[in-house]
């Protein structure tokens, strides 16, 4: 395993995705509108309909696992597309036939996949922090972001759910036979995440909790190892090649 | 360079390709010839380590592509051309050839030199930073040829070049194949195209599953059909049929006023016949040799007569 043959092949991806505008609006637009947008929503609860502040702060802390959330729906998009693009271009044939190991070409693939969405993530979450803070500052007294449980979200579950769900769009894409199956399948890593957020909404557990976060981001961590190990282990070239219609 | 004992290839009970064995030397030009899904890209994938074998043998540049080393030794050995281009069309056709040659592990001054020297002679120069996806088929080609000459490889493969290209166009291709031919590269062409096989390639094998018959085209025609030599005669008269029977041809028919004859050595023998009919008295309008031409060898052999 060459480092640097991955790195060439997640240049080819950066530079593939900055003229795809689906792949840069998913990137960027979505994670940035969800930092205006959180940060608003409480604007407007406080100045306009004068709710206490502490009835205020658990919906700040909650708002932070939307960030694990997004940190795993960027990569359904980009990991798919990255290996369906050379799919239905052809140009896998070509790039196998050159002296490139499999996990070679797959870690460049998840370089570029991963490295898009978390640091989309991190500017949707630095301009929510700067944008919620400066809200909020005035009633609260203090800065509330960031905090313990918010930089366990970001620093530690979201960048294990990118990874969770780009190595679950690899092996989705490398062994389905068409972009829709491909893209269907890669949601099941948000299933989870959905049915944790869920949870929380209903008390079930404390998701400002720290601790509960960090557990999260094991958990995710774990399954990421394990579906990054089974999609370089089933990446089959022969049938990539010979199976696609 | 590359060389198959009984290479074979099935898909669940299909047996794409069946007991293959050839061998393309140094410098040669070997032309596979088939029609569709005679298992001429199933055949290069196993050469170029893209797809596994079901059973035999095949070496190309000494390694075995059974080897898991040799195999990334054999795809530095070989260019491909692949049966569709494969380009990134967001690319243009210098950073396709620039990642590439990235990719085949070649020295950074190596690729710019090689990029310019194959563009400017694939007339793609002035057009090199335009995206790909602006360029027309035979442009694309041009790209896929050079793509897979940019690391310097000892062998060119090439997956049917000119299918789906305008005349004009697969000319263009044509002659850059006899330009690398000039060259002495050694190079493995898949077509379908008979014309084709036939003035690119030094050694023909035609391929339907089986290797039917390898040979250089003009051997292939002789091996099948033979060659025939046929005497023109003013009178094919009994004394002048006598002596040509005296003098022991394989085979010979008379039609009319023609003798048409089938010899082991046509170069030494014809003169002695013609001597002999001669000498019985008999007057010769013409001597010719014909044989059946390389299309009526392929139909023949492709099939099944
Ligand atoms: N992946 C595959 N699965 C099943 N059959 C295949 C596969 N690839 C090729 N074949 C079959 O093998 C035969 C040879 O195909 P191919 O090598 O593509 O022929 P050619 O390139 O000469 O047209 C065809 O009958 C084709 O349908
Ligand atoms: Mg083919």
């Amino acid at each position: 395993m060459r480092f640097w043959k991955s790195w060439l092949i997640a240049r080819k991806e950066f530079d593939f995705i900055r003229i795809k505008k689906s792949a840069l609006g998913i990137s960027f637009g979505l994670p940035i509108g969800l930092g205006v947008l959180l940060p608003l929503i409480i604007y407007f609860e406080v100045s306009r309909k004068k709710v206490p502040i502490e009835a205020i702060t658990p919906l700040m802390g909650s708002f932070a696992f939307y960030f694990i959330i997004i940190a795993a729906l960027i990569p359904i998009y980009t990991s798919v597309s990255s290996i369906v693009v050379e799919k239905i271009e052809r140009s896998l044939e070509p790039l196998l036939a050159t002296p490139t190991s499999d996990r070679e070409i797959l870690v460049g693939k998840y370089i570029a996949t991963f490295t898009l969405a978390i640091v989309g993530t991190y500017i949707g979450a630095a301009i929510f922090v700067t944008l919620m803070d400066t809200v909020t500052h005035s009633s609260i007294g203090y800065f509330y972001f960031p905090n313990t449980a918010f930089d366990i979200a970001l620093f530690a579950a979201a960048p294990a759910a990118s990874i969770f769900s780009t190595a679950f769009g690899v092996l989705s894409s490398s062994r389905v036979t068409s972009i829709q199956s491909a893209q269907s399948l890669s949601v099941v890593p948000l299933l989870p995440l959905i049915i944790l957020y869920l949870m929380g909404e209903l008390d079930l557990i404390n998701l400002n909790d720290a601790t509960i976060l960090a557990y999260v981001a094991i958990g995710l961590a774990v399954a990421a190892a394990l579906v990054f190990q089974l999609s370089t282990a089933v990446f089959d070239r022969e049938e990539i090649l010979t199976r696609w219609k | 360079m590359i060389a198959t004992e009984n290479l074979t290839r099935k898909f669940e009970g299909l047996t794409a390709v069946d007991g293959l064995s050839f061998h393309v030397d140094r410098g040669e030009v070997f032309g596979l010839l088939g029609p569709n899904g005679a298992g001429k890209t199933t055949t290069i994938r196993m050469i170029c380590c893209l797809i596994g074998k079901t059973s035999g043998k095949a070496t190309v540049g000494g390694f075995s592509i059974d080897d898991p080393d040799g195999t990334m030794s054999i795809r530095k050995l070989i260019g491909l051309v692949p049966d569709n281009v494969g380009l990134y069309e967001f690319y243009s056709a210098y950073k396709n050839l620039m990642y590439f040659g990235r990719l085949y592990e070649t020295p950074e001054s190596r690729i710019t030199s090689n990029i310019e020297f194959l563009m400017k002679k694939l007339d793609l120069w002035n057009r090199k930073d335009d995206p790909v996806s602006t360029y027309s088929k035979g442009m694309k080609q041009k790209v896929a040829i050079a793509r897979a000459l940019v690391h310097d490889p000892e062998i060119l493969v090439m997956d049917e070049p000119t299918a789906n290209l305008d005349p004009e166009a697969a000319r263009t291709i044509r002659d850059t194949i006899l330009d690398l031919k000039k060259e002495g590269r050694t190079i493995l062409l898949n077509t379908h195209n008979l014309d084709e096989a036939q003035r690119l390639s030094d050694t023909i094998g035609i391929l339907k599953t089986k290797l039917l018959a390898v040979g250089k085209p003009q051997n292939l025609e002789h091996a099948i059909y033979g060659r025939s030599t046929v005497i023109q005669l003013e009178s094919a008269g009994d004394k002048v049929v006598q002596a040509v029977r005296d003098m022991n041809p394989r085979k010979f028919t008379v039609e009319g006023n023609a003798i048409t004859l089938e010899l082991e050595v046509p170069e030494k023998e014809t003169p002695l016949i013609v001597s002999a009919i001669v000498a019985a008295g008999g007057k010769i309008k013409s001597v010719n040799e014909t044989t059946g031409s390389l299309e009526d060898v392929y139909l023949k052999l492709v099939r099944g007569e």
